[in-house]
């Protein structure tokens, strides 16, 4: 190839490639700035923008790349790759830092990259290239290469930046997302877990859509990896926004744990063939194939029978045999008739009258303390098990209590630890917020996650009732911390959600006045 | 009640009534179960019934067998099943049946036969019920967070 004949072409590229840099420079900055309402996301006119201009250029590179490696040129073809791989880089930058930094754990070049895709991340570029920089930093530590500590306090400074001039909310789903990547190369799973689901609660313009994708396909893929079937078929069936692949790792599950509907033969294949990483997932849909596409039935084909070995002779020794038995079961295996049946043997126990004349004969015998030759402690410990035992089984205590002495006595327990739990949790939140004593954003949403736990577990386990005083007990600091974020503190996103998590839950506890609150409250948007 | 601007509102401060202090959480049932698995008389292989001098005879027997590494000391059942056994554990169960306010309630959880429980697994431990059958091969667990490109810690 002639210098002339390249001459046109090269003074066409260099304002058509400055143009496109420009806007793309001054797209980064303004992506910062949220515009929910906006029809069209600022980053998918630049990414138009940059196509139309670098698109062309990028490939009449490519012509003159073929032509000078024919002419053997190697000045021309040294020159060509050079515009040609930039120009690659600014038309291309997700699947580049998708493909090849992500899973190198080049974090920082990851991160800078995906600063120019604005595309895939329109309304958000700075949330994906947190996403970017943590998901490389997770590969890299997978790598076994140690996260220095001057890298993490990279990543935490990108997180912690907030965007410049005024803004609706600094932190939004890709933020959480991004945070929940980073807790994963810390080898945090349970919190990883936790705020990739809490991701999808924020309000549709505060979460970009591929963000969610991303945090619904990891969560199936983490369930499949523990092996919980039905975990992953509900996950895949209630994603706030469906992807192939979460289309077929649901569809795989349904067909394992052969849940209604059952996927045909057909589903699968054609699922399978229109998601990614097929070749990774060829395994999951043979095991989908190999297994009959009908319903389990529902006499609970999967629960194991238990047919309870019980001993003969003093209730004492009933009692004990029960216990060990439903110890030695998996909390999550353990049914309602079994903890009553364990319960009603202890009641049965206690009160036999010769242990207490064998507490009393041995104590003597041993030299025991005489505050100890009565069953007391015995009782204290069985209740404090059977309490464990259905909080482990996530029974409901309501119906329990009825079927026991010793039961009504735990459960009484229970829910005084469980409402104690929760105002102390909601009392520190609540003079925090009093004070104006400010925690990160992430820390906020962290403690407020870890506040509706504690209250689903109450609710959960204490029935309506409970739940309608655990309501009373956090309704007002949730919602204080809530005020507090978004009339102060630019964090609309976060408390939306917050706003949204109390209405729902005050429509179901039945409370006018919060209902009333809470939708004036969400009303008022991001 | 009302908010600062514009924006949403408080809600009211509601007063929770004072309550108990904060016990036991949903592991306690793993605390039970350790308490079972390591009840001094299993652990020392004795019933409840034995004297203070059989307590020390057959403690120094097992620490003397662990030393050697005698596998007919390795491990003990309990009702949980099969466990491992230690220098360490072996001291702790003579040191708690020592204690007389301490060794009456061991002996009363110790009252049940150690072989009701399910058959001895090779590797079961105080933490690994044995009764518990492994999940169908279909339901086994897959690599998926490697096959969708998120990673894998199996390679560091």
């Amino acid at each position: 190839m002639s210098p002339r004949a390249r001459g046109p072409s090269a003074q066409a590229v260099s304002p058509l490639m400055l143009a496109g840099l420009i806007a793309a420079l001054s797209a980064a900055t303004g992506s910062a700035r949220h515009k929910p309402e906006a029809p069209i996301a600022s980053g998918a006119v630049v990414a138009a923008l940059i196509w139309m201009i670098l698109g062309p250029v990028w490939l009449v590179e490519l012509g003159l790349l073929i032509d000078a490696l024919r002419s053997g040129d190697l000045a021309d073809v040294a020159l060509a790759l050079v515009v040609l791989a930039t120009t690659t880089i600014v038309l291309f930058p997700w699947p580049i830092a998708r493909s090849l930094l992500i899973p190198r754990g080049q974090v920082r070049l990851a991160w800078a990259v995906t600063r120019l895709s604005f595309w895939v991340w329109r309304r958000d570029v700075r949330g994906g290239a947190l996403i970017a920089a943590s998901w490389a930093a997770t590969r890299r530590a997978q790598r076994g290469v140690e996260l220095s500590s001057e890298l993490i306090t990279w990543i935490d400074r990108r997180m912690a930046a907030a965007p410049r001039g005024a803004v609706r909310w600094k932190l939004g789903g890709a933020g959480i997302i991004a945070a929940g990547l980073l807790a994963e190369a810390r080898q945090d799973r349970t919190q990883t877990r936790r705020l990739l689901s809490s991701a999808a609660e924020l309000a549709e313009p505060t979460r970009p859509r591929r963000a969610i994708a991303l945090a619904s396909e990891w969560l199936c893929a983490e369930a499949i990896e523990r092996g919980a079937w039905r975990e992953v078929e509900f996950l895949a069936r209630t994603a706030p926004l469906e992807t192939r692949t979460t289309k077929f790792l649901g569809s795989v599950a349904a067909r394992l744990s052969r849940v209604a509907p059952v996927p045909s033969d057909l589903v699968l294949r054609w699922q399978w063939f229109a998601a990614p990483h097929r070749l990774a997932t060829r395994e999951l849909l043979l095991r989908a194939l190999a297994t009959p596409a009908t319903a389990r039935e529902a006499s609970g084909e999967a629960r194991r029978v238990r047919d309870p070995v019980v001993a003969e002779g003093p209730p004492l020794l009933v009692a004990l045999s029960l216990h060990a038995q439903a110890l030695g079961l998996a909390p999550s295996d353990l049914r309602r008739d079994e903890i009553s049946r364990l319960a009603r043997a202890w009641d049965a126990a206690l009160a036999d009258p010769s242990l207490d004349q064998r507490l009393a004969e041995r104590g003597a015998a041993l030299g025991a303390h005489a505050s100890l030759q009565r069953p007391d402690q015995l009782s204290e410990l069985v209740r404090e098990d059977l309490l464990g035992l259905v909080r482990g089984a996530g029974l409901e205590l309501g119906q329990l209590s009825e079927d026991s002495e010793l039961l009504g006595r735990a459960a009484r327990q229970l829910r005084g630890e469980l409402l104690d739990g929760l105002e102390i949790a909601t009392g520190a939140l609540e003079s925090r917020v009093d004070s104006k004593r400010e925690l990160p954003a992430l820390d906020e949403w962290a403690a407020f996650l870890a506040l509706r736990e504690q209250y689903a577990e109450a609710a959960s386990l204490g029935g309506l009732g409970l739940r309608r005083l655990a309501f009373g007990t956090v309704h007002g600091p949730v919602c204080s911390l809530a005020v507090w974020l978004w009339n102060d503190r630019s964090e609309r996103a976060l408390a939306n959600a917050m706003f949204r998590w109390l209405l729902a839950e005050a429509v179901v506890v039945d409370d006018a006045a919060a209902v009333r609150l809470q939708e004036r409250n969400v009303d008022c948007g991001v | 009640m009302a908010g600062a601007r514009r924006g949403p509102n408080e809600a009211g401060h509601e007063g929770g009534a004072g309550l108990g202090s904060s016990g036991a959480r949903s592991e306690h049932s793993e605390a039970a179960r350790e308490r079972l698995a390591t009840n001094p008389f299993y652990v020392l292989g004795l019933r409840p019934d034995c004297t203070r001098a059989e307590v020390e005879r057959q403690g120094q027997k097992l620490i003397g067998m662990l030393e050697l590494e005698l596998s007919a000391a390795l491990r003990y059942r309990s009702p949980l099943g099969e466990h491992p056994r230690s220098p360490q554990l072996v001291r702790a169960a003579m040191a708690e049946l020592r204690d007389p306010n301490r060794r009456l309630l061991h002996e009363l959880w110790a009252s049940l036969d150690p072989d009701a429980g399910p058959d001895a697994s090779p590797d079961s431990g105080p933490d690994a019920p044995t009764d518990e059958a492994g999940p169908p091969s279909e339901l086994r667990p897959f690599p998926a967070l490697a096959a969708l490109g998120f990673g894998d810690w199996r390679r560091r």
